[in-house]
């Protein structure tokens, strides 16, 4: 009787074991996919933010913003133009605009 | 009895089937066991025998090694703008064997990617397995590759190397060939750090072919190229490069180099180059456009060397700035060898021989100072070495050693003839007179940062440097050769030069003019070098360069907020006049008692309304008008001197009327 049990139980253990590992396995290659999936994704991300950051340094070189200051009339400062309006603690070593706030 | 008849009717035939059963039994078990015994003998031959060989068969069908080339790092500029970098872009090639149709093919692809039918349908026929038709597309082009959907044609991502400055600092970037590899300039200075690593992993493919990974093998490591960061400063390259370009095209000059030096670090914020060079275009341009002609080009200098004769001759007590030299009514002839001046003088002290910049003066110093302890000056000054900036094919310039000195050559090279630098040795000689007289590397690079610095030398005491300065502020200030240089407000100490450039072994008509000018003159803070070649008909250093190192200066003495403040109230010029008329409402605001009505105002209007209070408003939004406050008009000031990080005073911007149209 009881070897008759344990011959039961160690199938049945087999049997879920058996059942496991095919989920498992199942399971594994669903998570491939998905993986599969966000990687793509994820480059194309990356792919585009790198694009989007190239346009904006174009937009922002200073070509292209004499371009954008040449529409408003507006030109370099001259000597006795220019007046500092907020100066950082201690001498301005780096330049004034990159002192100023982005926004 | 009945029992014992019965119990041996019923064992007899018993035994008689029983025995014919195990007979059946023993058979089938022989049977299962033979087969038993087939089947893990065929296991055992198929996993141990042939596993090996089975294993590496299905592995060709579902699994592959796959490669997968990094990103190339980035090169920045010192203010954080961007000047290289890498994006994804895709790639054409053709299998010709899987293309149905060859004529239609290579007309739709000719037609997206704007090639020649002929040369496509060229490729399209080649009896090889892969052609490429045209490599690194734009994304309109690959989309719409993808639409036309042509068999036996694909896309393949590459990197493609960009520059979003287009021509800007372009001879320092350099380039990249369309296998990714640098070529010129930075590029190719930093390709190990620079270039993408390379990853090999794993795949497995599925029926339909789709690649699943198996693991991270080979995807964790960091195939990244890493980024580098110049000195350069897009601002002020560009102020440089636009000032440049005016500089040569307005005298027909053939090419030019300015250098904008910040003098207590040594870095180069500006290295410009003329005629321009667009790295994203770089097989449009000839090899000669995209030199680096400040650290190749070698050319005699001529009078902008002056002030290292001069600090020679005063640091070894040779001379004073008083003392008194005959300059020969600008006629001297020495051994056989008439030496000019460009204006004739008789006696000129050293100031103003440096001030005039007279080649017989200088000459006459040269000589007495002697070849040796001004071939030692000039080495220690840099010249004869490469300036260390380990840029590609930098050129160590052209200094024979003092034996090989006729007293002609002394007398010459006193005036900066008979010695070839090139633009960024000479920056670094100047450095040093900028720099107290001690020397100092110049940098182009921020990061990596440099190994093995040199150490910093004295070549000349503070008190001949500041007597030097002071000369070279003559040159500017008073009446001298670089008075077109001049700022209002802004002490500069410069020098000019005209120097004759030598062909097949004798001087031409060919010109190269120069001016370097330091700025504060007497503590510099920023070294200004431009030089022309071959501009005409006016060719002096004074009139060609000195505009174009003033132009600079400005520039960068804005951005550095350096330039004399104005005093008084503001005087709006024609340009603000004209932007006024085309605001929606008049620009009347004043700083009262109340606040002003600033909508409509431009942005640097309303910056001077309120700076009257000293109020720095903080800024949202983007344009160039302002179209909302906070506080609203006719409310009280803000209690509080506001700073623009507070938030008391806002201004909100928007898009002016010519940017709306």
């Amino acid at each position: 009787m009881k070897g008759w049990a344990l011959g039961v139980i160690t199938v049945a253990c087999t049997l879920l074991l058996s059942l496991s590992s095919v989920w498992l396995n199942i399971e594994r290659m669903d998570l491939a996919y998905d993986i599969n999936k966000l990687e793509k994704d994820l480059a194309g991300r990356m792919s585009l933010a790198a694009k989007l950051e190239l346009e904006r340094n174009n937009l922002l070189s200073p070509y292209r913003l004499k371009r954008l200051a040449s529409m408003y009339n507006l030109e370099p400062v001259g000597p006795g133009q220019m007046r500092l309006m907020y100066k950082p603690e201690g001498a301005p070593q780096e330049p004034v605009a990159n002192s100023t706030t982005d926004n | 009895m009945i029992k014992r008849v019965q119990r041996s009717r019923t064992e007899g035939p018993a035994r008689s089937k029983t025995d014919f059963g195990k007979l059946k039994l023993v058979g089938v078990g022989a049977f299962v066991a033979l087969l038993w015994i087939a089947l893990w003998t065929r296991a055992a031959y198929v996993q141990l025998w042939q596993g090996p060989k089975l294993e590496r068969m299905a592995s060709k069908q579902n699994l592959a090694a796959e490669f997968e080339l990094g990103e190339r790092g980035r090169v920045y500029a010192r203010n954080g703008a961007l000047l290289a970098t890498s994006v994804e872009s895709k790639s054409v090639y053709v299998t010709p064997i899987e293309v149905d149709n060859v004529a239609k093919t290579a007309q739709t692809l000719a037609r997206i990617l704007g090639l020649s039918a002929k040369s496509v349908e060229h490729d399209l026929s080649s009896k090889k397995g892969f052609v490429w038709v045209k490599r690194q597309i734009g994304d309109a082009e690959s989309q719409a590759v993808i639409a036309a959907a042509m068999p036996g044609v694909h896309l393949t991502n590459e990197f493609r190397r960009m520059y979003p400055n287009r021509h800007e600092a372009g001879q320092v970037l350099g380039f990249v060939g369309v296998d990714g590899k640098g070529l010129e300039g930075v590029e190719q200075q930093f390709e190990d750090r620079m270039a993408g690593g390379q990853a090999q992993f794993v795949v497995q493919r599925d029926a339909s072919g789709r690649r699943l990974y198996l693991d991270a093998q080979g995807r964790e490591m960091n195939i990244r190229g890493q980024d580098v960061r110049l000195t350069i400063d897009t601002v002020v390259q560009d102020a440089a490069e636009l000032a440049l370009a005016e500089a040569v095209n307005k005298y027909n000059g053939r090419s030019g180099v300015a250098i904008v030096v910040k003098v207590d670090t040594g870095e180069i914020l500006a290295l410009a180059h003329y005629p321009y060079f667009n790295p994203n275009t770089y097989s449009e341009s000839k090899p000669a456009v995209r030199r680096n002609r400040s650290a190749v080009d070698i050319y005699e200098p001529g009078s902008v060397m002056k002030p290292f004769v001069f600090a020679a001759a005063l640091e070894d007590k040779v001379i004073d700035a008083n003392k008194v030299i005959d300059c020969e009514n600008g006629k001297w002839n020495l051994r056989g060898k008439l030496i000019r001046d460009t204006h004739p003088y008789r006696w000129l002290s050293a100031n103003r021989v440096l001030r005039y910049s007279s080649n017989i003066g200088s000459a006459k110093i040269g000589l007495a100072l002697g070849a040796k302890p001004y071939y030692n000056y000039l080495r220690k000054l840099g010249f004869g070495e490469r300036p260390g900036l380990s840029i590609p094919s930098e050129s160590p310039g052209m200094l024979r050693q003092p034996k090989e000195w006729s007293e002609v050559d002394l007398a010459n090279i006193s005036f900066g003839q008979g010695v070839g630098v090139t633009g960024l040795q000479l920056a670094k000689a100047f450095l040093v007179l900028g720099n107290k007289g001690m020397t100092k590397p110049l940098r182009l690079v921020a990061d990596p940062p440099q190994e093995d610095v040199p150490a910093s030398e004295r070549v000349f005491s503070e008190r001949t440097v500041s007597t030097v300065l002071s000369m070279m502020r003559e040159v500017v200030e008073e009446d001298g050769t670089g008075k077109v240089a001049r700022i209002p407000g802004v002490s500069m100490a410069g020098k000019t030069g005209t120097a004759q450039k030598a062909s097949g072994g004798t001087y031409g008509t060919g010109i190269v003019a120069s001016f370097v000018g330091m700025v504060p003159g007497d503590k510099p803070e920023f070294l200004f070098l431009v030089s022309v070649d071959e501009p005409t008909p006016v060719s002096f250093g004074g009139i060609v360069c000195a505009p174009a190192v003033r132009d600079i200066a400005i520039k960068t003495l804005s951005y550095y907020g350096r330039l004399p403040e104005g005093k008084g109230a503001p005087q709006q010029d024609q340009a603000e006049y004209s932007m006024k008329e085309k605001t929606t409402q008049a620009p009347t605001a004043v700083a009262g008692a109340s606040v002003p009505n600033l909508a409509g105002l431009p942005i640097r209007r309303a910056l001077e309304v309120l700076g009257k209070r000293g109020v720095v408003p903080s800024l949202k939004g983007s344009g160039m008008v302002v179209t909302a406050q906070r506080p609203a008009p006719g409310e009280n000031w803000p209690d509080t001197q506001s700073n623009g990080k507070d938030e008391s005073f806002i201004l909100w911007l928007g898009q002016g009327e010519r940017e709306n149209r």
